[in-house]
């Protein structure tokens, strides 16, 4: 599942459109892992993580608070009746992405 | 990335090398950016609902069409509270104006056959359709036979109400019928089974309406399992809010059920003995659904072995099958563990139409039980795929000896998941 063929590829293919800007056009994915991640919150926690009462909204925070709870959470210092069984599944790479992708909902 | 992606890939870009210097880059570049094609999901359950929807989601230049028999869905999970009296069935039941909406064709028919080698499927009224990927959502089946007489038994006199709509009514009618001092026996099949810890959460909310209704009356669960789901969370439960009503029975105390007699309400067990119910809720052992079987999809077991990362069968290339039916490593067969499924599976089909590698897939499940109306517990986990088997990463049940203000916190999240999962799932 190495993506370096593909990246290898663009290059090649940046150089033969000689400037012409065209690379840019396919170096996003088709399907961000942030989306993905994303997508198992919004399944209690509503469209774009803006809650579905009683479960709170999780967007427009700033990524370090995002962070900073999902961590309490996972190691205990936050008390809650369900979220440490799921912060503690992912790595701190994982809650990055999530909080920039919340942040901005 | 797969050999024939990186073939197909090289193919266009061979293409696009070729007319460098005549301005037509742009046709290749947007085809590498854009998954195109036809994909067809049938099933709208939790699994197909979600999947078509996110494909649509990820992919808006696809061509989804969702393939479902009925005009709506009554949905398993609060089923049980429709059994109880909490809820009418109107409140668990979806329709798919709002994935229509989305722009996703919805066709209401019956696929009877699948031909994966000529991508079509053929409709019960509807001829046949084309697809480049197939998603099946096909939920059970029942194994007959498993308990002499369980066929003709869950018909009428021991309902097995484990797919809800006239089922669970009829159960419910028949708890409303029972005499005070009645037995009610639920009988669990062996597992695997659709939503582990159902039958239990089941005995809990019955219990609940015969403590208020009918407070003489027993409760049996005759369990063909040495263990069961939320196990010490169920049993505090019990003890806490409803005393000794009910009485679970394992595997190797007798739990062992082989044979149903509904002329006289009675079952028998591997040694011999006999159980008499006032109400059977008599609970078939399970398979995976019809037409994946009839299709040749099915592993020896009655189970749909898959890629655990994009779902593709095992059996058959670009036939994907998602939710209860498939053999997903660590995750239950619970609704929840289909709509995340239905999400991974859609990100790869999305990634592959677009020439893409599949982004690296994650999974969860949560799925709460309620003792009562003010009483929840839950498990919750994440999921990884590791050497091609999903394997749990983090998650548990619900603490025994968790404080009352929790578990009514439970109950009030488990509402909350509902809403919102339906939602996700339907729009």
């Amino acid at each position: 599942m190495s993506r370096s063929p593909r990246i290898a590829i663009s290059g090649i293919v940046a150089l033969l459109s000689g400037g012409l800007g065209l690379s840019q056009s396919y170096a996003a994915d088709a399907v961000p892992r942030a989306e993905l991640l994303a997508s198992m919150c919004i399944t209690c926690h509503g469209a774009n993580g803006k809650g579905a009462k009683p479960m709170p909204g999780i967007n427009g925070e700033e990524p370090a608070d995002f962070i900073d709870l999902m961590q309490a959470f996972a190691n205990g210092e936050e008390s809650t009746s369900i979220m440490d069984r799921h912060a503690q599944g992912y790595t701190e790479a994982e809650l990055k992405l999530l909080a920039e992708y919340f942040s901005k909902q | 990335m797969k050999a024939y992606d990186r073939r197909d890939f090289l193919k266009v870009i061979g293409a696009a090398g070729a007319v460098t210097g005549l301005g037509s880059l742009v046709w290749p570049m947007e085809a590498l950016a854009a998954a195109s094609g036809k994909v067809v999901v049938v099933g709208g359950g939790f699994g197909g609902a979600t999947c078509a929807r996110y494909l649509k989601r990820w992919g808006p230049q696809l061509d989804v069409t969702l393939v479902e028999r009925d005009t709506s869905y009554i949905t398993c999970p609060f089923s049980n509270e429709v059994l109880s009296g909490n809820l009418d069935i109107s409140k668990i039941t979806h329709d798919y104006g709002n994935i229509h909406a989305q722009g996703i064709n919805v066709v209401h028919d019956e696929v009877t056959a699948i031909d994966a080698g000529g991508k079509s499927i053929n409709l019960k009224y509807g001829g046949s359709m084309k697809f480049d990927k197939l998603v099946v959502s096909p939920g059970i089946a029942f194994k007959w036979g498993a308990i002499e007489n369980d066929q003709a038994a869950v018909q009428r006199a021991m309902p097995h109400s484990w797919k809800a709509g006239e089922q669970t009514l009829l159960l419910r009618k028949q708890l409303q019928a029972m005499r005070d001092g009645g037995t009610v026996i639920i009988v669990p099949p062996k597992k695997p089974f659709r939503c582990p810890p159902g039958p239990y959460e089941r005995a809990s909310l019955i219990a609940h309406y015969l403590k208020w209704n009918k407070p003489k009356s027993k409760i049996l669960i005759v369990d063909a399992n040495p263990t069961h789901s939320k196990q010490a969370a169920f049993h505090e439960a019990w003890n806490k809010e409803y005393g000794n009503m009910i009485e679970w029975i394992k595997d190797t105390d007798g739990g062992v059920i082989t044979r149903a007699d509904p002329g006289n309400m009675t079952l028998r067990n591997d040694f011999g003995d006999e159980y008499k119910g006032d109400v059977i809720n008599l609970i078939p052992y399970q398979k995976a659904g019809e037409l994946v079987e009839t299709a040749g999809l099915t592993n020896k077991d009655g189970w749909c072995t898959v890629d655990m990362g994009t779902f593709e069968s095992a059996k058959a290339r670009d036939v994907h099958i998602i939710g209860d039916a498939c053999v997903a490593g660590a995750m239950p067969k619970s609704g929840h563990s289909a709509a995340s499924q239905a999400k991974n599976c859609a990100a790869a089909i999305v990634s592959m139409l677009a020439g893409d590698t599949p982004p690296e897939p994650t999974y969860a499940n949560t799925c709460y039980s309620l003792i009562g109306p003010k009483y929840g517990i839950s498990v919750a986990a994440v999921y990884r795929l590791k050497d091609g088997v999903i394997v749990k990463v983090s998650g548990g049940v619900s603490k025994v000896g968790n404080k009352d203000r929790v578990h009514e916190n439970e109950a009030k999240y488990a509402r909350g998941w509902y809403k919102s999962i339906t939602s996700d799932v339907f729009g």
